[in-house]
């Protein structure tokens, strides 16, 4: 009898003791949020993650797709295999909500946006991190946060501004506005350039780590796009100029790691597939020329022929490849020389974000909507002259300037990061340029990715864009 | 807590103090006293011996037993579970020896229950089981194919026809709206829990879980089941419990019901040798008929010209490159051939009245129906031995089974919408032929021929009990568990599987899962007489934990294909290790009266501890409360109904608990990843966390009748139940603008599962020459939405309704083909001339709710034995809605994928009156209505199959006097034998045309006994 009492308090006591047992251990192979934060090295780590997904992931945003996407919805490229039925609707701007890619365009940005609101909280919150590594890593993840902003806003419109990590908080926020989300983006990079370094020290002089140049670079881009031609002129000015760190390279260089004119640039780990190669040259290059692989992409008939003869850049950044089977020939972009399964062993290009070159044309936009057509025309003379193209006179009209200003951006900047596409919109010449080219399929409503379908399903309060389900 | 032992303790204290008052004298009573043991002579502990309708006692560890003041005219009832109850007058007699019989009829059998036996006649709570001989008949791999269709209201689906793959188990329908978490019960193997971690995120609740394969590497077979290690002979019986009464014991993990698997067990007498062995053929049972060539080429010209695109090598490679004689039928050329498979066992029980022992050994083989390869083996052994002390009092049980499964297979090439003009497999060189399928290379599925896939894994499960009886029906007892699964697994991707245009390299993984799970559960039971009733009660603890973990190495850039089995070789290597750890604790008891067979109560009682909520929400309290009256004991129906021979009803109410999510999902936390950027080691956030986390609660109601006819020869079970979950763990959705598209946490859903079981089962004739066994079950499952507060403001706005089932689908309804545009035309329910799909609620949308539950499912078996003969029928059928399987693949009739031959019902020019639109190459917002958004791709996919038939011949005593055996049966047992069903893929149970079907197994075989 005894017994069995003093069994049955044993259990009891047993199980008040238990909070104890069932105490399990930590996780092994993943550390919790505050551990990260706790030390410097583990905090570069959480910021080497951004870059790391960024430039390796194939289901980025800023690998290849937003290049080749916004290509396709642009006039740069077509597509040699119209039976793919992801990429084909992005070429006859006809997306469906629920298309993959732009369910991974927006998700691989949002992604990375969470990634740096974490840094940047956890980072606000320890004490166990020095100032100047705090301040650094704080100051990268609003420049890359500010990145991501800037490409969602000229694809979708105005998006949601995502600021914490707090699911509860942002789970039903609706879309902000467009002058909202600049603000931020300006805000985000303002903080990036005063915080920065101005050399490429936090990187082992490799230039894949955002510097203060970078933050300019993005601001002048930003400034542009939102008609603060003061403001962009003076970033620009500052990272041509001031910086000293920076010049114009010849035309088959400008991808290659660490180059006189690359500002920023991510560096891709070698896989499977890719071996070293970047991922626009994945993209882009046909594994093998004259062979019967055709390019996935060609470039457009439109735009081999805005060329002139004399433009260097139609040797050095067009490849051609005659497809075997019908004999005829196919022009693929060519500014990476690296494809599939072409290297060994030897980073050859890293890919190449910021440039240079985008630089000169944001001043000369930015002069000439200040009324500097002179001082304009010198900025796109850098570009012309490097191009092996005979100097425009500094007396240009007003529309003859524009003109050429267009042109030269659709030249230069072809083939990198949506550039056309954008332009386009923002000059507000989508309609008048795409619609003879695309025909019926071309509607207004399709400056504007859709939403994908997955956020509309679960976000009672965010809008879909205009012409979509 | 304190409340917790004042209801456990006091009734057990009071029941102990009464117990010693019952002394009173009464001059026409005599003493009485005796032994109660088995027709083996085996003494039976705890055996009731009572009056009837009076006072009772239970035999001790000895089988004796002793009652004072019985009167003389009095007449004794002496039961035991499992065995016949014996009547017997006292006629003044004072010395009695009762040798009870087993039984045989379905109310008296013994039913494993949670800790414990009972049997139908007096249970409280809803216990299915399957028996051994049942398991027997059907030449199976995997125990759980054995369950399908045999217990009411416990759905059973294979995922693929791959013998290891996966198996979903669904009782009493869907709990909760999370579509992460699977419906799978708790397996219980021998008393120990077969708990696996989800360790990479991949469970779901249309896949179940990844089974033993957790370390990321994709088996063909999506996952491995862990019963698939288990060999189906070994198993006494399978039971599942169903309602609170049943399951509540198990508390925090009983609320996806709770399926028991007991191994056989020695017995005394003399030692037997029981031999088995089957040897047969598997196939295929149906195939999809798709277009031939010249159909092919038919439907692609017709979709190039309603397109207006003109017939070039760009836009029909397939036809103007590709050569348009040839024919193959891609689904034959996969999938027809005959493997095999063999079944070997071969047991020895014996043992004497003290020791009894059974040891077996097992070996099976079953190939996979992929034409390549496709091979499954699993061999094993199970030792079970028991030993009494000489005093009886203390009891010792050891079972350790174990055994080694190897799967060698192949992915499935997705090649059924291969057009049927493709290009060979392989070249002439015998090479795979990517070349030849220029320039639709993309198209080339075969790259998986060449890739091998293997799984070794080895089960371990280990139970000891130990029992001493302290006093005359007290005892503690102690279970002490161990189970060990390590699997591992072989991925190769060699050079030569691949392009030869990209330069390729090798990849070579290899992983390994390793689970152990321990538990410890002391107990201490009791059992008495109070008055007329007998009370039992017990109180026992469970500490367990298990651990899972895995580790993954990868080889790339292998530069040549003899080197794929050395990592260790390749240039560039990268590992994982992934762990996890679970622990668990609770305190439990049991309280069970039963007065004189006619009114019995039972209540369940659970305190639990899980870790996978974070601190101070780790603790939960469950319990429910069963009852049964037995009317079938009054004079009422004795007199008036007498072929009622047996009736009970019963009610049970009570909850339980779930905390089927991973593991740490309270925390936030990031992971190393091998790489590196600016010489810094990549890390990357995992998800998004939940500090609040807690348990999720069942409540469960049933109302039941039992009953018998003709002298129990038939006997029915009907019974009622209704579910509802609340406060449950869901994968909550959130928009990617949060940075992840999910997180862990509880919702206010509040899900309700009605249902209705019928069960009729029995012998109904029984002679010396001529036997009929017959079993009727249904299950009929109704699930709904029954609340969720602000659900339009919530991320199920678009899923779910409140008041409808959680299996919806939000479709247009297709009102057929429009006779002048040969497009697809929808009904518009807003009558606004548009087609409307709009994902928020509060906008107009003509789409509506489909319900894709499955409607009802059951079987039907009947046995028949005349002489020696014998025959089996079981039919399984299930009503249900399904996906064409060709939608699964997504091509549209028109395009470069081959489709079924329905599609030539095609609209052609206007006035046609069509059920399929004009072949597109180019789908415009019909089409992808009618794919992404309408019925029209569902189907009737119910049917009744045949799945197992078995005729066998049983030697005759004869015979086997001259042989010298004890029996010796020949039979011919058969899976799967035919479908019945109006669907049109492969097999209406997978739906999909992408996987295996279930295939055919007919094997032969004998079995014999000496």
């Amino acid at each position: 009898m005894k017994k069995t009492i003093l069994i049955i308090f044993l259990s009891h006591f047993l199980l008040y003791g238990c909070q104890k047992i069932i105490e399990i251990n930590p996780p092994s192979n993943s550390i919790t949020t505050p551990e990260v934060f706790a030390n410097a090295s583990q905090a570069k780590s959480a910021m080497a993650g951004v870059y790391y997904n960024m430039v390796n992931d194939p289901n980025w945003f800023s690998g290849s797709q937003i290049t080749y996407l916004s290509g396709l919805s642009s006039d740069e490229l077509e597509l040699f295999n119209l039976n793919d039925q992801v990429v084909t609707p992005f070429y006859k701007n006809e997306l469906l909500s629920s298309n993959s890619y732009i369910n991974t365009l927006w998700k691989s940005a949002y992604s990375s946006i969470y990634s740096c609101n974490s840094i940047i909280e956890e980072l606000s919150k320890t004490n166990t991190i020095i100032d100047s590594i705090k301040k650094e890593l704080i100051a990268e993840a609003k420049f890359v946060r500010g990145f991501c902003y800037f490409n969602l806003l000229n694809l979708f419109g105005p998006v949601p501004l995502v600021k914490t990590t707090n699911w509860r908080n942002t789970n039903l926020l609706g879309r902000s506005t467009k002058e909202d989300v600049y603000n931020f983006i300006i805000e985000d990079l303002l903080f990036a350039r005063d915080q920065l370094s101005s050399d490429y020290s936090f990187s082992n002089q490799e230039r894949i780590v955002p510097n203060k140049w970078a933050a300019s670079a993005l601001l002048a881009k930003v400034f542009l796009y939102t008609n603060k031609w003061r403001e962009a002129e003076i970033e620009s000015t500052n990272v041509i100029q001031t910086s000293g760190l920076y010049q114009l390279v010849d035309l088959n260089n400008i991808c290659i790691p660490n180059n006189g004119e690359a500002i920023w640039q991510l560096k891709q780990q070698p896989l499977q597939t890719n071996l070293f190669a970047s991922p626009i040259g994945v993209t882009f290059i046909p594994v093998s020329v004259n062979s019967n692989i055709a390019p996935k992409y060609i470039i457009t008939q439109g735009l081999i022929n805005s060329f002139s003869v004399q433009d260097g850049r139609r040797m050095a950044w067009i490849g051609n490849t005659i497809y075997t089977p019908n004999g005829s020939l196919y022009r693929f972009p060519y500014k990476y020389k690296t494809g599939r399964g072409q290297t060994n062993g030897q980073y050859t290009e890293y890919h190449t974000v910021l440039r240079l070159g985008e630089q000169y044309l944001i001043c000369a936009e930015a002069k000439y909507n200040q009324g500097n057509i002179s001082g304009s025309i010198q900025d796109l003379n850098k570009i012309r002259g490097r191009a092996g193209l005979t100097l425009l006179p500094l007396n240009l009209s007003q529309t003859q300037a524009f003109d050429s200003l267009v042109n030269e951006r659709k030249l230069e900047l072809f083939g990198e990061w949506g550039n056309r596409w954008f332009d386009l919109k923002r000059w507000s010449k989508a309609t008048e340029i795409l619609s003879p080219i695309k025909g019926v399929t071309w509607q207004r409503t399709d400056e504007l990715y859709p939403i994908p379908i997955s956020e509309t399903q679960i976000n009672p309060n965010i809008k879909q864009n205009d012409g979509y389900n | 807590m304190k409340l917790l032992k004042y209801c456990l303790g006091v009734p057990l204290f009071f029941a102990l103090s009464i117990s010693a008052q019952q002394t009173t004298n009464n001059p026409s009573t005599i003493d009485i006293s005796g032994k109660v043991s088995n027709e083996k002579g085996e003494t039976l502990a705890n055996a009731n011996v009572a009056i009837k309708n009076g006072k009772g006692t239970i035999t001790n560890a000895q089988g004796l037993f002793s009652l004072k003041n019985v009167p003389s005219n009095s007449t004794l009832l002496v039961s035991f579970i499992g065995y016949i109850t014996q009547t017997v007058p006292v006629k003044g007699q004072s010395k009695f020896t009762f040798i009870l019989i087993p039984a045989v009829n379905t109310l008296d059998r013994v039913v494993v229950q949670a800790y414990g036996i009972t049997n139908d006649r007096i249970r409280t709570g809803n216990i299915g089981k399957v028996t051994a001989e049942e398991i027997s008949k059907q030449p199976i791999m995997n125990p759980l194919d054995a369950l399908q269709g045999q217990i009411p209201g416990a759905i059973v689906s294979r995922i693929n026809g791959y013998a290891s793959g996966n198996i979903k188990v669904e009782i009493r329908g869907r709990n909760t709206i999370n579509p992460n978490i699977s419906s799978d019960p708790l397996y219980v193997v021998d008393g120990v829990p077969l708990t696996i971690l989800d360790l990479k995120g991949s469970e779901n609740y249309n896949n179940g879980s990844q089974g033993v394969i957790q370390s990321g590497i994709p088996s063909p077979a999506t996952g491995q089941s862990p019963l698939f290690s288990i060999n189906p002979s070994d198993i006494e019986s399978i039971e599942v419990l169903k309602d609170a009464d049943a399951t509540a014991i198990y508390g925090s993990r009983g609320s996806n019901g709770v399926i028991l698997i007991t191994t056989k067990k020695g017995s005394s007498g003399k030692s037997k040798v029981e031999m088995t062995f089957y040897s047969g053929v598997t196939s295929v049972i149906r195939y999809y008929p798709l277009l031939n060539t010249q159909q092919y080429v038919e439907m692609r010209k017709e979709a190039l010209i309603n397109d207006g695109i003109p017939i070039d090598q760009a836009t029909a490679p397939d036809l103007l490159i590709w050569d348009t004689s040839r024919y193959t039928n891609w689904q034959k050329y996969l999938w027809d051939r005959f493997g095999k498979s063999t079944d070997a066992n071969i047991s020895l029980t014996g043992g004497d009245n003290r020791t009894s022992f059974r040891l077996s050994g097992n070996f099976h083989s079953q190939s996979d129906i992929l034409a390549i390869k496709g091979s499954n083996l699993r061999g094993g052994g199970s030792l079970n031995l028991n030993h009494k002390s000489a005093n009886k009092k203390f009891l010792i049980g050891l079972t350790v089974s174990y055994s080694l499964a190897s799967v060698n297979t192949a992915n499935n090439p997705v090649a059924i919408s291969l057009p049927p003009n493709a290009p060979p497999a392989y070249d002439q060189f015998g090479n795979l032929n990517f070349s030849g399928w220029t320039p639709l290379n993309d198209l080339y599925p075969f790259t998986y021929l060449l890739q091998e896939y293997s799984a070794k894994t080895n089960y371990l499960n280990s139970n000891l009990t130990l029992t001493y009886e302290i006093l005359k029906g007290l005892s503690l007892k102690t279970s002490i568990g161990y189970s060990n699964t390590q699997s591992t697994q072989d991925n190769k991707i060699p050079i030569k599987s691949q392009d030869p245009l990209y330069n390729p390299t090798g990849t070579a993984s290899h992983g390994v899962s390793l689970v152990k799970n321990y538990i410890v559960e002391p107990q201490l039971e009791y059992s008495t007489f109070i008055d007329r009733g007998k009370l039992s009660a017990f109180i026992g603890s469970s500490f367990q934990s298990n651990n899972t973990e895995s580790s993954l190495s990868n080889g790339f850039f292998i530069p040549n294909d003899a080197l794929l089995s050395n990592i260790g070789s390749a240039p560039t290597q990268s590992t994982d290790f992934t762990t996890a750890q679970y622990k668990y604790i609770a305190l439990f008891g049991r309280i069970n009266y039963n007065w004189t067979d006619k009114y019995i109560l039972n209540i369940n009682i659970r305190r639990d501890g899980s870790s996978k909520f974070g601190s101070g929400r780790r603790f939960g309290n469950f319990g429910s409360m069963g009852g049964a009256y037995i009317f079938s004991n009054s004079n009422f129906i004795k007199s008036h109904l007498p072929f009622i021979s047996f009736g009970k009803l019963r009610a049970s109410y009570g909850t339980t608990g779930g905390d089927q999510i991973p593991n740490y999902q309270y925390l936030s936390s990031w992971t190393f990843r091998p790489q590196q950027y600016n010489n810094s080691q990549v890390l990357n956030p995992n998800r998004h966390s939940d500090s609040t986390l807690q348990w999720q609660v069942n409540r469960k109601l049933e109302i039941s009748a039992t009953l018998a006819f003709f002298n129990d020869k038939l006997s029915l079970e009907v019974s009622w139940y209704r579910n509802q979950c609340n406060n449950q763990l869901v994968a909550f959705p959130t928009p990617l603008i949060t940075g992840f598209n999910q997180v862990y946490s509880n919702s206010p859903a509040n899900v309700q599962n009605t249902g209705l079981e019928i069960l009729l089962q029995g012998k109904p004739f029984r002679t010396k020459q001529f036997q009929w066994t017959t079993k009727l079950n249904i299950g009929i499952n109704r699930n709904k939405l029954l609340s969720y507060p602000n659900l339009s403001q919530s991320p199920y706005a678009s899923q779910f309704k409140i008041g409808e089932p959680l299996n919806l689908s939000k479709v247009l309804r297709v009102l057929g083909v429009d006779p002048n545009t040969g497009l697809y035309i929808f009904d518009d329910p807003n009558e606004d001339d548009h087609v409307n799909i709009k994902q928020s609620l509060s906008e107009n949308d003509d789409r509506y709710f489909l319900d894709r539950s499955v409607k009802f499912d059951g079987g039907f078996t009947n046995s028949i034995t005349f002489r020696n003969w014998s025959l089996d029928l079981f039919f399984y059928f299930k009503k249900q809605l399904g996906v064409k399987a060709l939608y699964s693949i997504g091509a549209f009739p028109g395009q470069i994928a081959n489709q079924p031959i329905e599609v030539l019902n095609r609209w052609q020019k206007p006035g046609d009156i069509a059920t399929v639109a004009a072949f597109t190459t180019n789908p415009t917002d019909s089409y992808i209505n009618f794919q992404n958004y309408s019925d029209g791709i569902y189907t009737d996919a119910s049917f009744i199959r045949l799945q197992n038939a078995v005729i066998s011949y049983n030697l005759s005593d004869k015979f086997l006097r001259k042989l010298g055996l004890t029996k010796c049966v020949l039979n011919l047992k058969c899976q799967n034998i035919f479908v019945i069903t109006k669907y049109k893929g492969a097999d209406p149970e997978i739906q999909t045309g992408t996987q295996l079907g279930n295939p055919r197994i007919i094997t032969a075989g004998i079995s014999v006994n000496f």
